[in-house]
């Protein structure tokens, strides 16, 4: 138990020291920085002046009433905020792979994954976080929640939302990971980005089956953001629960052998 | 806009950079794919959010459903053709890294360098998308002519060169800012939802309509849509072809006094 607590302790301060190296590299050009953080705030304001222009010409969305949809607005710019702020949507992996320097991050000891992951992190895109916790207030202050239910509800919410940044991770590191083959990973990648950004919408749009199923079941785009807020509104759904579970700890540790299974593909192109 | 100040406008070199790009740009095709599907994915999505609405009976402003469909269609025609997004970082990149001493060095426009590699990136993108989107455009059951088409194509290439300058313009501001990632990101923001590229902008509230007429980025987006489907009159196309090629000048001469002030800052450092 004490070696496990000293492992996470360690990995926790990798990750802070790799933050503050992000920070201090971004801040080489410190109106850039300001700038990238206006630019994350003014992208989520479009998000949201998407939902009010929509609102104002309907009462709900696929069942979703305009306080709610904001939730579902605000659980994807919580993830999205995470993804960039953490690990920059593994834009490290890529670059590294393309520039061949990705043995320096290997030899470290210390888990390659993590490490590659955390290599890169943006740090602006903390202001999605901070934007998206506002917006998740103005959402729950128009929500009707009686408080010994909010509490339970929110905490379902925040592992579910835990359970979101897995899946989106794990898809990320497949298709970063598949850099190890082609060295040329951005095109892939843009379709993932559009992925995510879409599932700022309430899945319960897709009211044929079929496309309910695609989206739902082979692309999980419901469990990134539109699950969370369906269980913080609604209350516990065990069979949700434990299927947003399931697919995290599957996506993850599928992704992780399929990393590792790259990782033995990779020629240095450096050395 | 020589880099040295003189005219370096002799056509054939130009020719020879158009040639080059246009030939990569069939050989190098997967990102171009990605983006196709990644548009793609994202225009299945837009449409089951308007089928939603309309389904349960909502409506949006004075659209039906097949005209919210086919703006969006044509929106994503647009952008996958003459946007040019990149050009910015493109710019950026070479005054940043210092490339750009090349351009003083040698009997090359920077500026007529940057419009022959970007205008055989559209050329190609139009060659292709314009065939895989035509059976849309017919199967949408537009009702237009040959003029009208003709018209359409002209406001299109106002529309590339609107795009062009302005991100050309966020560019050559690395004279001034080093590093323009964050500037070029909260652009592509206003430009997106001012160019009625995620909204059609005549359901905007009124103000912003009002703003966004003394704005340049109506006629990258929205005024093609409108002329292609028929929402204007002939005198309103002549009206609004002769505001768009009047920004383009606006932007000429904008991005002429940019350059001219930022090649005065600019200390060719790097390589």
């Amino acid at each position: 138990m004490k070696l496990i607590a000293a492992k996470i302790i360690r990995i926790y301060r990798i990750w802070l020291m790799q933050l503050y190296s992000n920070i201090m590299r971004r801040m080489a050009y410190p109106g850039n920085f300001y700038l990238m953080a206006i630019g994350s705030l003014f992208q989520m304001f479009l998000s949201i002046a998407f939902v009010n222009i929509i609102f104002s010409f309907i009462n709900n969305l696929a069942g979703w009433s305009y306080h709610q949809a904001l939730l579902v607005v605000a659980s994807y710019m919580l993830i999205e905020g995470f993804m960039w702020g953490t690990c920059a949507y593994l834009n490290g992996l890529s670059k590294n792979i393309q520039e061949g320097t990705l043995d320096g991050l290997l030899v470290k000891p210390i888990d390659s994954q993590f490490f590659v992951s955390v290599w890169q992190s943006d740090p602006e895109d903390w202001m999605r976080v901070i934007t998206a916790i506002v917006l998740f207030t103005i959402a729950i202050k128009g929500l009707d929640f009686s408080q010994d239910k909010f509490i339970l509800n929110l905490f379902l919410y925040l592992f579910l939302l835990i359970n979101s940044y897995f899946i989106i991770y794990s898809i990320t590191l497949v298709i970063r990971s598949i850099t190890f083959w082609t060295t040329e990973g951005d095109g892939l990648w843009k379709i993932l980005e559009t992925l995510t950004r879409l599932s700022q919408y309430p899945t319960d749009i897709f009211y044929h089956s079929i496309a309910r199923f695609i989206f739902t079941a082979i692309l999980p785009l419901a469990f990134i953001s539109t699950v969370p807020a369906k269980i913080l509104i609604n209350g516990p759904d065990i069979k949700l629960i434990l299927a947003s579970t399931f697919l995290a700890i599957i996506f993850f540790i599928a992704s992780r052998k399929f990393f590792h299974y790259g990782l033995k593909h990779y020629s240095s192109a450096s050395s | 806009m020589s880099a040295k100040g003189g005219s370096a406008w002799g056509g054939k070199k130009y020719w020879v950079i158009f040639k080059n790009k246009l030939q990569a740009s069939f050989a190098y095709r997967v990102n171009f794919f990605a983006s196709f599907i990644a548009e793609g994915l994202s225009l299945v999505i837009i449409v089951y959010l308007w089928l939603s609405i309309y389904h349960q009976g909502g409506k949006i402003g004075n659209y039906t459903l097949g005209g919210l469909i086919l703006y969006f269609i044509i929106s994503k025609f647009i952008n996958l053709t003459v946007r040019s997004y990149d050009a910015a970082r493109y710019v950026g990149e070479i005054i940043r890294l210092g490339d750009f001493n090349n351009y003083l060095l040698k009997p090359l426009s920077f500026f007529g360098h940057t419009v022959a590699y970007f205008s055989a990136v559209i050329t190609y993108n139009l060659i292709i998308f314009s065939i895989l989107f035509s059976p849309l455009l017919f199967f949408g059951k537009i009702e237009f002519t040959i003029v009208n088409l003709f018209y359409f194509f002209i406001s299109l290439i106002i529309a590339f060169f609107l795009n062009f300058l302005f991100y050309y313009a966020v560019g050559i501001s690395s004279f001034f800012f080093g590093y323009i990632a964050g500037l070029n990101f909260m652009m592509w923001g206003i430009n997106s939802f001012f160019s009625g590229n995620l909204i059609p902008i005549d359901l905007f509230p009124k103000y912003l309509v009002t703003i966004n007429n003394f704005l340049p980025f109506k006629y990258m987006v929205f005024v093609p849509i409108s002329i292609i489907t028929n929402k204007y009159t002939e005198n309103e196309i002549f009206l609004n072809l002769f505001f768009g090629l009047s920004w383009v000048l606006i932007l000429v001469i904008f991005t002429n006094v940019l350059y001219k002030k930022g090649i005065k800052k600019y200390e060719a450092y790097s390589s």
